[in-house]
């Protein structure tokens, strides 16, 4: 009998996981937090360049910044622009969906400076990120004349506590 | 290659940690043994890369390689030097399992390796990471140095490059090994905590209700999603944790080593966090009371009151004295981060009462920490209702509980930026694991445990664990 009663335990077990899981909330956790990424892996390993992982993960916040630097360094041929990053709510407003990056988190995915509109240096800026219509971007370049209308514009969306 | 390249590092990890086990001649299960190591040996390797920028040593493969390789050896010189006493102790067997040990271990299985593998494929995203170590760490590998072009790009918006430098470390290592993201560490961590955590609680528990206590606790959604993505939260919770493990485990067996380990072990959290430097200042009372009521030596108390306040000082000490007064000067001081009107206690209160009404409580609880909560809550009354008394072990980890719970407010009043949604929300982490021991050092669930081992046994024993 002595023998038998680890594996009747085993069932103990078995049907207590089995109730873990019909409470709601630890059977969606476990279906989108733990088996669903399980899932994924086979679609994931078709991707495991990093550029096409950081752009799953980070998707347009990656993504449009790193456009933006191949477009400078392409085409403008300057790899020391000092960019103007837009607001995230001017973008919301403009309609592009574009969460955008922290300097700092600017110069990890392209290795090219920027500031926000509110920071030091904003007025030594060459290019800025400014949206289009139709819920595009544009990246221009900037001079005297028509900076201190494009910070003024960024400010208005920036929040000063 | 990079399947390699984890491997070494996870063989390192093991080797530096299992060094310094045996220097505070910590002896467990084979299980607990292993998995303490790596955890240890996680948090040892970090330093490498800000011991080498200390030495004005450029940070290159072989220079991170040779660093890791002598941490390796130094840790191990005495175990070397014993190399016979150590072979003939190891008597190495394949740890026993249950057979209701096994529905709870697939399930535990497939979870680890859903957070192995997050923690290997996805890049961070998480803002903390990409502002702070996660560039600096990139920029390292680049530029062979922390101090790097990093710091030349505005960073107005950010403090997390002034972080400390646990998840720095690590990032500049595993990245130079050839591992793009980094972040499998944090995949280690995790695995290990948890399969440590099992075996601590199967020190009482019986094995079906060890498993299910593991799986509330795992099933943690907050603290799951970060047993993949990295932070520093998971890892302070893991060492604290494991301080006070080490702690209350000198209360039991009166091994000095015990209670010097659980000071490298609280050392090794405040590297992680700063701050947390205040909460194990407020766990050395619970020894002094400890030595009290055993009459010890006061040379004794002293001496471990201050190792324990002196290791965790010296990391302290080291990344914002040393580091970042003399080798990024300027960019920040420890009074600019506190509050200046300590008069004003009002602060204080505030925190403390959402703390309780927003994340423990309040329409955060289910999303945060799912029915934990309700369920420890749920045994503790039960538990004073049917045993009407705590054991001396339940108490200490009751008065480690009152520790985090009272503690985070205070240090959300002494630090206005660790605030309530982020900070505090994340700090919660160290409840759980605290929490969940003191459920296993319930009269109740002791009683049910043994009642489960006597009906397996028929009734032929009476002890409970194996």
């Amino acid at each position: 009998m002595k023998s038998t009663r680890p594996l009747l335990l085993a069932v103990l077990s078995l049907v207590i996981i089995l109730m873990f899981f019909r409470v709601e909330l630890y059977k969606t956790w476990f279906r989108d937090r733990v088996f669903g990424p399980i899932e994924n892996i086979s679609e994931q390993l078709t991707y495991m360049d990093p550029h096409e992982r950081r752009m799953a993960r980070l998707q347009n916040s990656y993504f449009i910044s790193y456009n933006v630097a191949e477009y400078l360094r392409t085409n403008k041929k300057d790899s020391n622009a000092l960019i103007l990053l837009p607001p995230t709510d001017y973008m919301k407003e403009s309609g592009v969906d574009f969460m955008v990056p922290e300097p700092a988190v600017f110069y990890l995915y392209t290795g090219m400076k920027s500031v926000a509109a509110n920071n030091k240096g904003a007025d030594k800026t060459n290019f800025a990120i400014v949206p289009q219509q139709g819920a595009n971007l544009q990246v221009i370049e900037l001079n005297d004349q028509n900076r201190p209308q494009i910070l003024a514009q960024f400010r208005k969306y920036i929040k000063t506590n | 290659m990079t399947f390699l390249a984890i491997l070494i590092l996870l063989i390192a990890h093991y080797f530096s940690g299992s060094g310094l086990l045996y220097l505070f001649r910590v002896k467990l299960k084979p299980a607990m043994q292993i998995t303490l190591s790596i955890i240890c040996g996680i948090v040892i390797l970090s330093l490498v890369p800000l011991f080498l920028e200390l030495a004005f040593i450029p940070l290159t493969l072989t220079s991170i390689a040779a660093g890791i390789a002598v941490i390796c050896v130094l840790l191990n010189l005495t175990k070397l030097a014993n190399i016979k006493s150590v072979l003939s102790d190891s008597k190495w067997r394949f740890p026993s399992i249950k057979a209701y040990e096994i529905p709870f271990f697939v399930l535990f299985s497939i979870m680890f390796f859903s957070s192995l593998w997050r923690s290997f494929y996805l890049p961070s995203n998480a803002r903390d990471m990409l502002s702070g170590p996660e560039v600096i760490a990139d920029y390292a590998v680049k530029e062979h140095s922390l101090i790097n072009s990093v710091l030349t790009v505005n960073l107005e918006s950010t403090n997390n490059h002034l972080k400390p430098p646990f998840i720095l470390g690590l990032q500049v290592i595993y990245k130079f090994f050839g591992i793009e993201f980094g972040g499998v560490w944090v995949g280690f961590m995790s695995v290990c905590f948890c399969i440590f955590l099992y075996n601590v609680l199967r020190e009482k528990m019986h094995g079906v209700i060890a498993g299910l206590l593991l799986l509330l606790f795992i099933a943690l959604p907050e603290v799951y999603a970060y047993s993949y993505m990295m932070l520093f939260d998971y890892s302070n919770m893991v060492l604290y944790f494991l301080g006070v493990y080490f702690m209350l485990r000198y209360f039991k067996s009166g091994l000095q080593s015990e209670i010097y380990f659980s000071a490298v072990l609280f050392g090794f959290s405040t590297i992680i966090r700063l701050e947390t430097l205040v909460l194990i200042a407020m766990m050395v009372p619970l020894l002094w009371l400890y030595s009290y009521q055993k009459k010890a030596a006061i040379k004794n108390v002293v001496l471990q009151s201050f190792a324990i306040m002196a290791v965790s000082g010296f990391f302290y000490f080291l990344w914002m004295n040393i580091f970042l007064n003399y080798y990024m000067p300027g960019l920040i001081t420890v009074e600019s981060q506190l509050n200046k009107n300590l008069i004003d206690l009002s602060p204080l209160f505030k925190r403390f009462s959402e703390m309780n009404s927003e994340l423990l409580f309040g329409r955060l609880e289910e999303p945060l920490w799912a029915h934990f909560i309700k369920v420890f809550l749920a045994v503790m009354v039960l538990d004073l209702v049917i045993s009407r008394k705590m054991s001396r072990e339940s108490l200490n980890w009751l008065y480690a509980l009152a520790v985090v719970y009272f503690g985070l407010p205070i240090l959300g009043y002494l630090l206005p930026l660790m605030d309530l949604n982020n900070t505090t929300k994340r700090a919660l982490f160290k409840l759980m694991p605290i929490a969940l021991l003191l459920m296993a050092n319930t009269g109740i669930l002791i009683k049910l445990s043994a009642k489960l081992l006597d009906w397996e046994n028929g009734n032929e024993e009476n002890r409970v664990g194996r």
